[in-house]
């Protein structure tokens, strides 16, 4: 290749690249070197080591939203990716209106989390929601609604599964489009129908989509914020505060900016090795065809 | 060959826009100024609900009158947004030159030095002794006055005329004992159902007007001491006073639990609750909503009579220029005057920042005439730096607890004393 070639592009790339190092490197290298200090954007910063990190082992707050996060993903993770599949399965389909229910579907993943958080509250709200009057006509009370300790960490789940698993589907759908066409014909040569051609075709070919479903899902998960802020602002005592949210109130509004990276950092390298061992698990199960 | 260059100089071009578009606008004028003479000053509060018309009139009042001199560039905003907006503007050079926030901020505020002090602006045509004390005392930091009156109101208690015909009551209750009489006698709990149709008594216990420190304090308990060097949450007088108030609204269900604010609006508004504590800026939205409603002073409990203090006040931004400074002390001067205060109370209800509007003067509105006539009222953690922290980390999640079931009073308050002890040092 020329050079003048590989000057221009170098040259293509560079609004990118610039764009990349100022807004995305540049400050996770500024959030590592803070996480070693004190930082306060009034009160200047010191070297303190590894006492942020130290302190997020003892720190309860840390340990309870680290929990809350961790039982967030376990719940809303398989949901979601579950019902991405069996979603794209049946909109697979020739069904009617095939194309109305995918873009249904799709929907709530293009609209603002924060806007249809708030629309979910107000549905879910024991004294004006109409959610909350239906289920109490069948007699199901919702108690206090997102602000009901039982029902205010489910109710962010749900609005959580519901809004990524549109676009999870979308992810299986174009996989399952992608399937080559004789191996389902083979298959069914060999007498196999329904559940078999699914779990023995359809499921094993999916592996890679799999893979990106499941480590995305994962990092959505583990990212869960709006919902949570606007329906129940980590209430009711810390019950739905998350770990991005607990970041949040410890560097935005408490301004201990040192100890919010260090928080971050943690997040950083918590996420990294779930998508790891999610890699890993996969890579040994791909099918190649 | 001509196609490449065509491709070489499109990259350059694109790579120098994005530069140029990170970079600082240089040119635009930073010292406050949009004409040769006129002085522009930023002008930061969180005035959103019904009020909001009156601030604006007065705002356009003042620029018509300072025409060519000076003129305020407003922006109201939602409260918790110029919470999240303030301190990064401050820090980035971009704050307000004059913020209006609640008293309970000037502690954190000044102590970070992003406002600064306007002793000065008393003597430069604002009489302190027309002011209202409360928040006079409120906005003194280290010794020096960090603000100037923008309202000043106290919380009351407003009942329902309508609901309280229907369960047979004609008046607002005086004391706290009877408060809670009424207040069972206008709920209407389905036993079984788990669900309430009507309140007696709406208690938000975040996002609102300090309530639960009013019930405590009025039943002899109390959150700090008075010199403000421990937590008195844990003390017996207050583990009995918030038994008293856990077993009317869990018990007798006399109010819903978790309410913010806004919820308790709703429910009022809905004419779903008898009695709720509010300030001068909810009796719009309930004459909206047709609400047939009396305001009166919150009842005295068995130890005393108190109300919450509800204080916003102007403050100045440390980096403000001399003419900057001098701007913003017109404004202080005219928002305070006679004749804007007038304007203020007739149009939103809340009290006159000074005496020297009569009660005659107001009289068109006697909702203000109303919220004149508050009793005891205290601010609510007033001069603590970690006011905020200490009522969204310690306080509202021991009530929500206690008021769930998750501990009883005597279980959970002296832990949360412990940690509001570790937040006063």
């Amino acid at each position: 290749m020329s050079r003048r070639r590989v000057r221009a592009a170098w040259l293509f790339l560079a609004p990118a690249l610039t764009v990349l190092a100022v807004f995305v490197l540049y400050p996770i290298g500024v959030a590592l070197a803070d996480s070693f200090t004190n930082a306060t954007p009034f009160g200047g910063r010191s070297w303190i080591g590894l006492d942020n990190y130290t302190r997020l082992v003892a720190d309860q707050r840390f340990t309870n939203a680290l929990s809350n996060t961790a039982l967030y993903a376990l719940v809303t993770v398989p949901l979601s990716v579950v019902g991405a599949l069996g979603l794209a399965v049946l909109l697979n389909r020739r069904i009617p209106a095939r194309g109305l229910f995918r873009a249904v579907m799709f929907f709530p993943y293009v609209v603002s989390l924060g806007i249809v958080s708030i629309g979910w509250a107000f549905m879910l709200d024991p004294n004006i929601g109409v959610v909350a009057a239906w289920l109490n006509d069948f007699g199901w009370s919702l108690g206090q609604g997102v602000r009901d300790p039982r029902f205010a960490m489910p109710a962010v789940m749900m609005v959580g599964v519901w809004r990524n698993v549109g676009f999870f589907m979308v992810m299986y759908l174009a996989g399952i489009q992608s399937i080559p066409r004789e191996v389902n014909e083979a298959a069914r040569l060999d007498g196999a129908r329904g559940w078999k051609t699914f779990r023995h075709i359809t499921l094993p070919l999916l592996s890679n989509t799999s893979m990106f479903v499941c480590v995305i899902a994962g990092i959505f998960a583990f990212q869960a914020f709006d919902q949570m802020y606007t329906m129940t602002n980590g209430g009711p005592f810390f019950r739905t505060e998350t770990l991005v949210m607990l970041i949040f109130n410890t560097g935005i509004k408490d301004y201990q900016v040192g100890y919010a990276s260090a928080m971050s950092w943690a997040l950083v390298l918590i996420v990294l090795a779930l998508s790891l061992a999610q890699t890993v698990f996969f890579n040994r199960r791909e099918v190649r065809y | 060959m001509r196609r490449r260059m065509i491709a070489f100089w499109a990259a350059g071009l694109l790579a120098a826009t994005t530069l140029t578009a990170c970079g600082d606008d240089t040119t635009a004028s930073g010292d406050g100024s949009d004409a040769a003479d006129e002085v522009v000053i930023t002008f930061w509060n969180t005035f959103t609900s019904s009020d909001r018309p009156a601030v604006e009139e007065l705002v356009n009042r003042f620029n018509q009158a300072h025409a060519g001199q000076y003129k305020v560039d407003m922006t109201i905003q939602a409260g918790d947004v110029q919470a999240q907006k303030l301190m990064p503007a401050y820090q980035a050079g971009q704050g307000p030159t004059v913020v209006v926030v609640d008293a309970s901020e000037v502690p954190g505020l000044a102590s970070k030095g992003v406002i600064q002090a306007v002793d000065d602006a008393y003597g430069d045509g604002l009489d302190q002794s027309q002011l209202p004390k409360a928040s006079l005392d409120a906005t003194m930091w280290d010794g020096h006055q960090y603000g100037v009156p923008f309202s000043a109101a106290s919380s009351m208690l407003y009942w329902n005329k309508t609901l309280f015909q229907e369960a047979g009551l004609s008046a607002a209750p005086t004391s706290m004992d009877q408060l809670v009489e009424y207040a069972q006698r206008l709920t209407k709990y389905e036993a079984g159902a788990d669900t309430t149709n009507q309140y007696g008594f709406v208690v938000p216990d975040h996002a609102a007007v300090a309530t639960w420190a009013v019930l405590l304090e009025a039943q002899g308990g109390s959150i700090v001491s008075d010199d403000r060097s421990r937590s008195t949450l844990g003390d017996a007088a207050t583990i009995a006073a918030a038994d008293f108030w856990v077993d009317a609204i869990v018990n007798h269900h006399i109010s819903p639990v978790g309410l913010s604010g806004v919820d308790g609006d709703n429910l009022f508004n809905a004419g779903r609750a008898g009695m709720y504590i509010n300030g001068p800026w909810a009796t719009g939205g309930f004459d909206e909503a047709g609400i047939d409603y009396g305001i009166a002073p919150i009842p005295a409990g068995s130890a005393t009579q108190t109300a919450t203090a509800i204080s916003t006040n102007m403050h100045l931004n440390a980096a403000a220029s001399q003419a900057e400074k001098q701007a913003a002390h017109a404004f202080f001067q005219f928002w305070n005057s006679a004749e804007s205060q007038t304007y203020w109370a007739i149009q939103t209800s809340y009290p006159p920042n000074t005496t020297a509007v009569t009660e005659s003067a107001i009289a068109a509105n006697q909702k203000a005439v109303a919220f004149s006539k508050a009793e005891g009222a205290k601010f609510y953690l007033g001069g603590l730096v970690n006011a905020s922290k200490i009522d969204t980390d310690v306080i509202i999640p021991t009530i929500q607890r206690m008021t769930y079931g998750e501990g009883a009073p005597a279980d959970l308050l002296p832990a949360a004393a412990q940690q509001i002890d570790g937040l006063l040092n």
